[in-house]
C-alpha cells in the first residue's frame, strides 16, 4: 500500500476497526478470544466481495489491535 | 470536499460498516438480536413481503432504508459541527449517536411497533442497541472529517 491515497484508506480502515472493537467491548463487556475470533471470521465473511480484502484485512487488524490501552499494558505485565 | 456531501459519504459508510457488525455480531453470539432484524420483521408484518420477496428481498429493502437514513442523519452533522466546533470526531459522534438512539429507537421506533421499548428490551438489548447507534455515528463523523479535510501536500 505505498499509494498515499491507499495508505490513507488503510489508516481509516484501521482508526474504524479498533472504533469498532471499543464500542462493542462498552455495550458488552471486554470480547473473549474465542467471541472475538468469530466476530472477526463473521466480519469478514460479511463483508468479502462487498470491500476490498487488503482494507477488510485492516479493519480487522484494527478490530483486534482495539483493546483500550490500560488492558493491553495489563496483558502484558503478565 | 464540501462539508455536506463528505457527512453524507460518511454516513453512507458507516451504514454499510453497522450493518456488517450487526451481522457478524449476530452470527457470533457477541450481539443479540439486532436492530436491522427487528426492521426486517416490521416490514414483513406490515407488507407480507417475506412472502413475496423472502427473507433476503425484505433484508435488501432494509438495508436500503438503512442507508437512506444514514444518509439524511449524516446531513445533519456539519449544522451540529458549527455548534460544537471544538469536540473531536469521536466526541461528537458520540453525542450524536447517543440523541439518535434516545429519539429513534427510545421514542419513535416503539410507537411504530419496531422495537417492544428499551425497558422490555433489557440493558443488554438496549446498551447494544445505544452502542450501534454510536458507532453509525462516531464513524460517519470520522469519515467525514477525513473526507473535508484540506488534502497533505506534503
Amino acid at each position: 500500500m505505498r499509494d498515499p491515497e491507499k495508505t490513507a484508506d488503510a489508516e481509516l480502515a484501521f482508526a474504524l476497526g479498533k472504533i469498532t472493537r471499543r464500542v462493542l467491548d462498552n455495550a458488552n463487556g471486554a470480547l473473549g478470544e474465542a467471541a472475538l475470533s468469530r466476530f472477526a471470521n463473521n466480519l469478514l465473511e460479511a463483508g468479502d466481495e462487498k470491500i476490498g480484502t487488503d482494507v477488510l484485512m485492516v479493519f480487522v487488524a484494527g478490530f483486534q489491535e482495539g483493546d483500550p490501552p490500560e488492558r493491553r499494558a495489563a496483558g502484558s505485565e503478565r | 470536499m464540501q462539508q455536506t456531501k463528505a457527512a453524507i459519504i460518511g454516513g453512507l459508510v458507516a451504514g454499510v460498516l453497522t450493518t456488517a457488525v450487526m451481522v457478524a455480531g449476530r452470527k457470533s453470539g457477541v450481539l443479540t438480536k439486532t436492530l436491522d432484524r427487528d426492521a426486517v420483521d416490521w416490514i414483513d408484518r406490515l407488507t407480507g413481503s417475506r412472502k413475496l420477496i423472502g427473507d433476503s428481498g425484505t433484508s435488501i429493502v432494509e438495508f436500503t432504508n438503512h442507508l437512506g437514513a444514514s444518509a439524511a442523519f449524516a446531513a445533519a452533522l456539519p449544522a451540529l459541527r458549527k455548534l460544537a466546533p471544538s469536540l473531536s470526531a469521536v466526541e461528537l459522534g458520540t453525542l450524536y449517536g447517543t440523541a439518535l438512539y434516545l429519539v429513534n429507537i427510545g421514542c419513535i421506533a416503539p410507537v411504530l411497533g419496531i422495537t417492544e421499548g428499551e425497558f422490555e428490551a433489557g440493558p443488554r438489548k438496549a446498551g447494544e442497541r445505544w452502542a450501534i447507534h454510536v458507532l453509525q455515528a462516531v464513524v460517519t463523523a470520522i469519515v467525514a472529517e477525513r473526507l473535508s479535510a484540506p488534502a497533505d501536500n506534503d
